[in-house]
């Protein structure tokens, strides 16, 4: 029978790499993440699931990891946006944000590119409405979400034409 | 100041991406909240559950006993001045005797971890004797009321005495009268606020790390809190989740005071994070503004003469507040020649959250009464609102409200034209079945930088290594905007070299020359003329060794594609092989220079005079459809002109004016802190609604930069605040179009626009 | 004493959640999706030591049609019922969702049973479920019993199950032929939002009159905390042909029976008019959406 315990030892992939680490109770998967496997880039905006700045992809789908309990990701599939790109190869949507000016603070943006990546993983060519809805859980102050959209519908047209974006 | 004597930039005005995006799209923990060191303990903040009343004492002994915890701080323990008041020095760092607003802090707990830290704080028990509060801001003017502070609740009164209007109104033909409120409105930055700090390091300087708008303003307010010299304290700001004023005000010094005296007791490094909830009832708000205004004209539209009143709320303490109420007064009219102008400005103290610095800055308000008092008087005249405006908005040459006469920089006439015509030929889809649609239009205009407050200076530090690579200091914030990567265009375009040899560092405020703060949309255009001067300094300096070694005059030295010309001699060299040249010959390549603004002669008194050197003028339209089920008014469409002189870097102007829209959007129809006897109902961002991705509309930018600045870099004006000067009342004038409801106390949310239709009265 | 840190125990099995909550229901607290636990943990709101977190427990994950009946597992989620094909576009009021309850990331862990357990007015699938006249299964280590739902939610966070169950199922009738089920929902805002009204209706019509044949009206708020059926109205409706004046004398029936309350969100009048508006628009649009098909 699976123990009730303070402490509870999960295994984990998290950007492809399978992981061990200790769970207490009630801790987030946010603050694993954060604290105690070094991830900085998923953020604490609220805390309450409201503002999107905690998003990751857990098991395929995309969820606010401050309402979910790490205890219950053993045996899970993690991306966070560290395992998105790197500064030699950028991804499609990194490279368009850059170029179509959608980043001002920055703070939203590990959790709306991971939410972006997601949608164009399962519908390749979304429009301007599709965009809008799947990023209606990531809150951006700074923005006006313009440049944003703006930002994934480029991306989208790369990833078609199958160019990797310079 | 207009730069670089060329007709056509290479640098300036062209569209680059920041340097520091790469870092941002790659998730690096470069935010405050992910550079804590490991060994770090935690404080969290003891706050007033009570909107005004005496502290008796305190129990500390549950909290103490909490796991984790460390100890409690307070005023006790403050070596300096227990104070971190910004323009008025009314507000304790932790109180003593007496809470003026809930979430007044009283002391702080210091834990291992910030659970604990949080949990004690929370069990901390505090004996209150409730004192008589004060709520209503009209109520406060009354000198017989209850008083917040001790010399009585009018924190400033400004006044505008133009001509005569009493003759005016009786010279009028129409007259109408209004009253308007506008609400309290929540920054909402995405990071809430946090900060660390370092123990004293072997020199005894005391580090502290934060999103900071003013590095050394934190500086000088922990050197006060902590009884040391300001270059005691290094106030660093690290990349930060937007601010929209929220981080000048002084939440900033209240953190940074408290880690580093955490740090310097405990010697431990100290950092605290607030969770949204705290952030939202801690930090400042919107001043909500209560606006009289009485309006006459003649009936070809005319203005003659308005009588203004303007209360703000600026809460338990003033924080921005008395530069609040004297850039309110300024732009009260709306822009708009008016020979006679009696209005007064007071902001007043009451027992509610504090209110203090947020984009728009007073602009949002009275636009909002101005402008809708334009669309009264179109009505009761039968005139067109668009040619009402035509008849009476500010040229080149025209008299401001405050008797300043303009000169040539004043594009409005051009915004409204090019809003016009677009929202003439716009083509959208039209309205589902159970809406109704309308269009509405407003004008604005918005003082550039400091003005009247004075003291508007910005210093830059510029270094080129012998590698031709340049650094650059201010220590002006940055947390979005794009100023900063203004700066590098700026420099690159002066010294002829490319955008990759430019490198913006963070302020650090013992390095960084004085700046002033991040504010008043004054980043690009004083911290662009310091950069500029620097540069230009640099740049004698490498003429200098150039002409030695093409053997010319130095003026007949160029600077242009990383290459260093002498058409004269037909020589050239690259512009690393001179940098290194000059260091081999010890030239020093660095410098520190300071840009002072030109002085604002305006007289408080009278409330005439020039009050700022340049406006940044603005027309806004808009296309409302309002739900006839539900009254809820959905933005679909919003067109922006904006005289902005000259965009050194384009797509960051658009970025800017496109998130200013959103935020006015929101301020227009669903943004409100509620309150009641002085405690927030929606301290979080469940029940505080801000726009999605979904209710954005399509938003249409237009740059008109026929007018250049008198004093800005290249001619550049202010642009990251006026864009959320004007779009409620466009917003509620659509409404009105839309369906016969004219909201006059904003937010213009769906249960006023319902029930006004179904009971006009 | 509200603990200050909750221990979690996260059952892989049916069998194990159920030896557990015999000896340890009472001090614990079911979670499936913690949009609504973790804030009011937050808030040092939660008494229980242990929360139960059965988010794994994928046998109790399923949408199915078995013999005229729809049976949903209450751990389905938000994103998988909208998503279901074993909804038609008749069950419009399910599909709506994606437009209507929270975001994306919010609809992939929130759960069916987790929505109908929190027992209050801004529980979305409960007035749309209160009109689908469903039943919920509640299950034990030895037993299962099945209750309508409306016996299930009995008041705000209160709810029938005892301390030893969990709610495994909600199922409910198909619709029968020449029948639609919608949803409207008003907030602040577009997307995301608390509800300020929200009205479920499921209309069926005779085909060959055209007059109601059955009705169902459920609100958010009737007139207590939680959402009810509006029965006077569904009465007054029953047999009628839905012209306009058996419309507007049912917004006026509807009035009568609202008993709504203010608060700083909205006043109990604009809920009021609203909810009229709604259940207008709402009729007439089941009406002609079943005379599409």
């Amino acid at each position: 029978m699976s123990k009730v315990q303070s402490k509870q030892r999960i295994r984990i992939q998290v950007n492809g790499e399978w992981r061990s680490t200790e769970v207490e109770g009630d801790e987030t998967l946010l603050d694993l993440l954060r604290n105690k496997l070094n991830l900085k880039g998923p953020k604490e905006g609220c805390g309450t699931g409201d503002c999107g700045a905690c998003t990751i992809i857990l098991d395929g789908k995309i969820v606010p990891s401050c309402l979910v309990y790490a205890a219950t990701t053993d045996g899970s599939r993690i991306t966070t946006i560290e395992g998105i790109g790197s500064a030699e190869k950028l991804h499609p949507l990194q490279q368009a944000f850059i170029q179509a000016g959608a980043v001002q603070c920055g703070f939203c943006i590990p959790g709306i590119i991971i939410a972006a990546k997601n949608l164009l993983d399962s519908n390749p060519s979304p429009t301007r409405t599709e965009v809008r809805e799947a990023l209606v859980g990531n809150i951006c102050r700074c923005t006006g979400y313009v440049r944003i959209i703006e930002a994934v519908m480029m991306a989208a047209e790369t990833m078609r034409s199958g160019r990797s974006g310079a | 100041m207009v730069g670089v004597a060329r007709e056509e930039y290479s640098i300036v005005g062209k569209p680059y991406a920041r340097e520091d995006a790469l870092d941002k799209v790659l998730g690096k923990p470069i935010f405050t909240a992910d550079m804590i060191p490991k060994d770090a303990i935690f404080a969290a903040v003891v706050r007033s559950t009570r909107p005004h009343a005496k502290i008796l004492r305190l129990n500390l002994q549950a909290a103490l006993s909490t796991p984790g915890v460390i100890r409690f701080i307070d005023g006790h323990q403050v070596p300096g001045i227990n104070n971190i008041g910004t323009l008025i020095r009314d507000k304790p760092l932790f109180c003593q005797d007496i809470v003026r607003c809930m979430g007044d802090p009283i002391g702080a707990i210091l834990a291992e971890n910030r659970g604990a830290a949080r949990e004690g704080a929370r069990q901390v028990e505090v004996e209150y004797e409730d004192l008589p509060a004060i709520f209503s801001p009209l109520e406060a003017l009354d000198p017989k009321s209850v008083r917040v502070h001790p010399n009585g609740n009018i924190c400033r009164h400004l006044k505008i005495r133009k001509g005569d209007v009493e003759r005016g109104f009786q010279e009028s033909d129409v007259i109408v009268e209004n009253e308007y409120t506008t609400q309290m409105q929540e920054h909402a930055q995405l990071e809430p606020e946090t900060a660390f700090a370092l123990p004293p390091d072997q020199n005894g300087i005391i580090t502290t790390v934060g999103p900071w708008q003013d590095t050394h303003d934190v500086q000088d307010a922990v050197a006060l809190v902590m009884g040391r010299k300001s270059s005691e304290v290094r106030a660093l700001q690290a990349q930060t989740g937007g601010a929209f004023g929220s981080r000048c005000n002084e939440i900033a010094n209240e953190l940074a005071a408290l880690v580093c005296l955490s740090a310097c007791i405990t010697g431990k490094p100290t950092a605290v994070i607030m969770s949204r909830e705290e952030s939202m009832i801690s930090h400042s708000k919107r001043h909500p503004f209560y606006m009289k205004y009485k309006t006459g004209a003649k009936r070809d539209g005319t203005l003659v003469a308005e009588e203004i009143q303007l209360v703000s709320d600026t809460g338990a303490y003033a924080s921005a507040g008395p530069a609040v109420v004297m850039r309110a007064i300024v732009h009260c009219t709306g822009p708009y020649v008016v020979p006679n102008v009696k209005a007064d400005s007071y902001g007043v103290y009451t027992n509610n959250p504090y209110a203090g610095s947020f984009r728009g800055f007073g602009c949002p308000q009275v636009h909002f009464a101005a402008e809708s008092q334009m669309n009264y008087l179109a009505e009761s005249l039968s005139m067109d609102p668009i040619a009402l405006r035509r008849k009476n908005l500010l040229r080149p040459g025209s008299q401001t409200n405050t008797g300043h006469v303009l000169g040539k920089s004043v594009g409005l006439e051009e915004c409204l034209s090019k809003v016009v015509d677009a929202l003439g030929s716009m083509v959208i889809p039209p309205p589902e079945k159970r809406s109704a649609r309308g269009i509405g239009v407003a004008l604005g205009y918005h003082g550039n930088s400091l003005g009247p407050e004075g003291g508007d200076r910005c210093g830059a530090m510029l270094s080129i290594d012998a590698n031709g690579h340049v650094e650059y200091m201010t220590g002006l914030a940055e947390y979005g905007t794009g100023a900063r990567f203004a700066h590098g265009q700026i420099i690159a375009e002066t010294l002829g070299i490319s955008m990759n040899r430019i490198h913006a560092l963070l302020p650090d405020s013992l390095r960084a020359p004085y700046s002033g703060p991040t504010v008043a949309s004054r980043s690009t255009i004083m911290g662009g003329n310091a950069v500029l001067v620097a540069s230009k300094k640099l740049r004698n300096v490498l003429s200098q060794e150039a002409a030695r070694i093409f053997d010319c005059k130095p003026e007949e030295v160029d600077f242009r594609n990383d290459t260093v010309y002498c058409e004269k001699r037909s020589k050239n060299m690259k512009f690393d092989e001179l940098a290194a040249l000059c260091h081999k010959r010890g030239i020093s390549l660095s410098d520190s220079s300071m840009y002072e603004a030109p002085k604002c002669e305006w007289n408080e008194e009278t409330g005439l005079g020039v009050a700022y050197i340049d406006y940044t003028f603005e027309a806004v339209g808009t296309v409302v459809d309002v739900n006839l089920q539900t009254g809820y008014p959905q933005v679909v469409r919003i067109i922006g002109a904006y005289d902005c002189g000259k965009a050194i870097n384009p797509l960051g102007v658009v970025g800017q004016v496109e998130g200013a829209i959103v935020q006015g959007l929101g301020y227009s129809v669903m943004e409100e802190i509620c309150t009641k006897n002085g405690r927030i109902l929606n301290p979080n961002l469940a029940d505080y609604f801000i726009y999605t991705s979904a209710e954005t509309p399509q938003i249409d930018t237009i740059l008109v930069e026929g007018y250049p600045s008198i004093s800005g870099p290249f001619g550049a004006k202010a642009m990251g605040e006026p864009p959320i000067d004007i779009v409620a009342p466009a917003v509620a004038q659509a409404i009105y179009n839309a369906t016969g409801v004219r909201v006059k106390d904003l937010p213009a949310v769906p249960e006023k626009i319902l029930l006004s239709k179904s009971n006009p009265d | 004493m509200i603990p200050l840190r909750h221990e979690i125990f996260v059952p892989r099995t049916e069998i194990e959640l159920f030896n557990f909550l015999d000896s340890h229901g009472a001090d614990s607290k079911l979670v499936s999706g913690a949009t609504d636990l973790i804030p009011r943990i937050r808030r040092r709101q939660e008494e229980a030591i242990t929360l139960v977190d059965i988010s794994r427990l994928d046998s109790l994950r399923y949408v199915k049609r078995e013999q005229g009946v729809i049976r949903v597992g209450a751990l389905t989620t938000l994103a998988d019922l909208i998503g279901s094909k074993t909804l038609g576009i008749e069950y419009e009021a399910i599909k709506k969702l994606e437009l209507s309850f929270g975001s994306p990331p919010i609809r992939n862990i929130a759960t069916v049973g987790g929505n109908l357990a929190a027992s209050s007015s801004s529980e979305d699938l409960i007035p749309i479920f209160l009109t689908l006249d469903a039943r919920v299964s509640l299950k034990s280590a030895r037993s299962e019993r099945v209750i309508p739902l409306g016996e299930f939610t009995r008041g705000k966070r209160e709810t029938s199950r005892a301390s030893n169950e969990i709610l495994a199922e909600v199922s409910f009738s198909e619709l029968k032929p020449d029948s639609w089920c919608t949803f409207e929902k008003t907030g602040r805002r577009e997307r995301v939002i608390i509800s300020l009204v929200s009205l479920a209706c499921t209309l069926t019509l005779d085909r060959r009159s055209g007059r109601v044949d059955d009705v169902k009206i459920a609100l958010n708020r009737v007139r207590g905390k939680i959402p009810e059926r509006a029965l006077e109205t569904e009465k007054a409706l029953l047999g009628s042909d839905l012209n306009e004046s058996k419309l507007k004398e049912a917004c006026e029936i509807l009035e009568s029976e609202l008993s709504l309350t203010s608060d700083f969100r909205a006043s109990a009048k604009y809920r009021t008019e609203v909810a009229k508006n709604l259940l207008r628009e709402s009729l007439t649009h089941c009406k002609h959406c079943i005379e599409e098909a």
